[in-house]
């Protein structure tokens, strides 16, 4: 946990969605730092949730708080991540089945030997639930980008230029 | 006669600046808009050179002029508005300026065809450039397309769109829309080099290196371009990249007497010299960097940070590796003699800290001022 403070917090840079939401426990119950109130599907399955950003982000890591103790079979079991520009173009980037019980934070390292997963786009897709669960509840979501210096030193390789002979031929318009 | 009048000016103006000779079109605009002094024409194009130049006064003095006489028909008044809210940061301000332009120049009767369109096309590409500041990559490259569509041959809008596809982190897109925008326009430094970025984007920088060669050497040929400088500085980027310090410390030290003002030389000179354990001039470049630009200090604090890391790193290697009959204390006289190369001295490090000192003091002094 105290590595995940380091990393900065972009989850509310996007827009989120989700397939379905049941009256009063809606989307925005996701990223509103409070694990005791759920965002809930109302629907067929597969659920999912989407989060589009505006820009290209640098994305390290997503966590979902889950917690079967008190969600029983509204608990998911399976866990599918999909990211591209959009939804028209997004390919599945993991897949996993749960081993334990999920109580608390799980986290995807959606990062890998090349840097950050770059996307405009992600979708979570929970098609299973615990005990044949048919809707399902999540408590929080988080999504971390990479640890900031090195983020800085890719974008920033060169700080602005201050002289005009450098500026000038700076961008074209 | 037929040269020095404000039409010719104006055409020598637009020559100039779409081959990057800033300096010569700014002369040759100021002078074209001192013969006429209400002529709108070309306008547009001079107050696109000031936003290059960032010269805000120029600027906002040539809109203000343009459109208190032109507002209601002129469209090189808002163009020239629009570049000014630009160049303020106030890109939602220049977006609705040029849509005022778009529709101003819908309205005109056509001056000459292919005169108009241009006109068209150009606020169509600004508002291009306008979003993609915002981060508005969808809108932008719409306009983009609008611009190309009025004017197939704009060449500052098949580049904005390689720019948008290279910020996606799409390469093959960014080189092919890049080399149709050299196509048109072979004069321009940025358009030349720009195929370097592509290449830096995908991570091949011995073809970028080589891109920056042949783009520096052409800028030479001649009479030395003004661009030359930035071609220089970004070869010398490459080269740090590759790790072939050696090199880059060779292109940067003529561009630290070239571009005393610049902050990114010194800055770039320093963190090579640090890697070629040429610890005492590293010092001096970074302290020099931040004599430039006292608001970036926290990077040249952290270029600092890793210099004393490497060097005292390095000192307790020479430590353990020291034979008892080296181990002599370096002669006084070596450190009072400038001429001598400060990189060929390694066992001197007790010395060179007490260099590094004053300039940390430096630093610190600077870093106090700036928190007061």
């Amino acid at each position: 946990m105290v590595a995940k403070q380091a990393l900065p917090d972009i989850t509310t840079n996007g827009i989120w969605s989700a397939s379905s939401t049941k009256h009063g426990f809606g989307i925005n119950n996701l990223y509103n730092n409070n694990i005791e109130t759920f965002w809930q599907s109302d629907g067929k399955q597969p659920h999912s949730i989407s989060v589009q950003f505006p820009t290209r982000q640098h994305i390290h890591s997503l966590s979902l708080y889950l917690d079967i103790d008190k969600d029983e079979s509204y608990t998911p079991c399976k866990v599918c991540i999909f990211s591209g520009t959009s939804q028209r173009d997004m390919q599945l980037l993991q897949e996993s089945d749960f081993k334990t019980e999920p109580r608390g934070w799980i986290d995807f390292t959606l990062s890998d030997v090349d840097g950050p997963l770059m996307a405009h786009f992600l979708r979570i897709e929970l098609p299973l639930n615990y005990e044949n669960g048919r809707d399902v509840r999540v408590r929080q979501i988080r999504i971390l980008g990479p640890p900031a210096s090195e983020q800085q030193f890719r974008a920033n390789h060169t700080l602005p230029y201050t002289s005009p002979d450098f500026f000038m031929f700076d961008s074209i318009r | 006669m037929q040269k020095n009048s404000a039409w010719g000016l104006g055409l020598l103006g637009r020559t100039c600046f779409e081959a990057g000779r800033y300096t010569e079109a700014q002369q040759a605009f100021a002078a074209s808009s001192a013969a006429a002094g209400y002529r709108v024409r070309d306008m547009d194009a001079y107050s696109t050179l000031l936003w290059h130049m960032r010269d805000e006064q120029g600027l906002a003095q040539l809109a203000a002029g343009l459109v208190a006489a032109g507002r209601t028909w002129s469209p090189e008044a808002w163009v020239a508005a629009a570049n000014s809210f630009s160049l303020d940061g106030d890109h939602r301000a220049a977006q609705r300026s040029l849509t005022r332009a778009v529709q101003l120049h819908r309205g005109a009767v056509p001056r000459d065809a292919s005169g108009a369109a241009t006109g068209l096309a150009t606020a169509h590409a600004l508002l291009g450039h306008e979003s993609a500041a915002l981060d508005e990559a969808a809108r932008a490259q719409q306009a983009f397309r609008t611009a190309l569509r009025i004017d197939e041959r704009h060449y500052s809008a098949w580049y904005g769109l390689g720019l948008g596809y290279l910020r996606q982190g799409k390469p093959d897109l960014a080189e092919y829309h890049f080399a149709r925008a050299v196509a048109l326009n072979s004069q321009n430094p940025l358009l030349l080099q720009s195929a370097g970025a592509v290449h830096e984007l995908r991570g091949d920088y011995a073809r970028a290196l080589h891109v920056y060669e042949r783009v520096g050497g052409m800028l030479t040929a001649p009479r030395a371009h003004p661009a030359t400088s930035l071609v220089a500085f970004k070869r010398a980027r490459v080269l740090v990249v590759l790790e072939r310090f050696g090199e880059a410390a060779a292109v940067l030290e003529p561009l630290l007497q070239l571009c005393p003002r610049e902050f990114n030389v010194p800055f770039l000179l320093g963190q090579t010299y640090t890697r070629l354990r040429r610890y005492r001039e590293a010092a001096a470049c970074l302290a020099r960097a931040l004599d430039i630009a006292p608001e970036h200090a926290q990077s040249v604090r952290e270029a600092f940070d890793a210099l004393y890391q490497q060097s005292a790193e390095e000192a307790v290697d020479d430590g353990g590796n020291m034979d008892p009959a080296d181990d002599t204390p370096p002669s006084s006289h070596y450190f009072d003699s400038p001429s001598v190369h400060a990189g060929a001295q390694h066992s001197g490090l007790s010395s060179d800290w007490r260099a590094l000192g004053s300039a940390d003091d430096r630093v610190e002094r600077a870093l106090d001022f700036d928190l007061q």
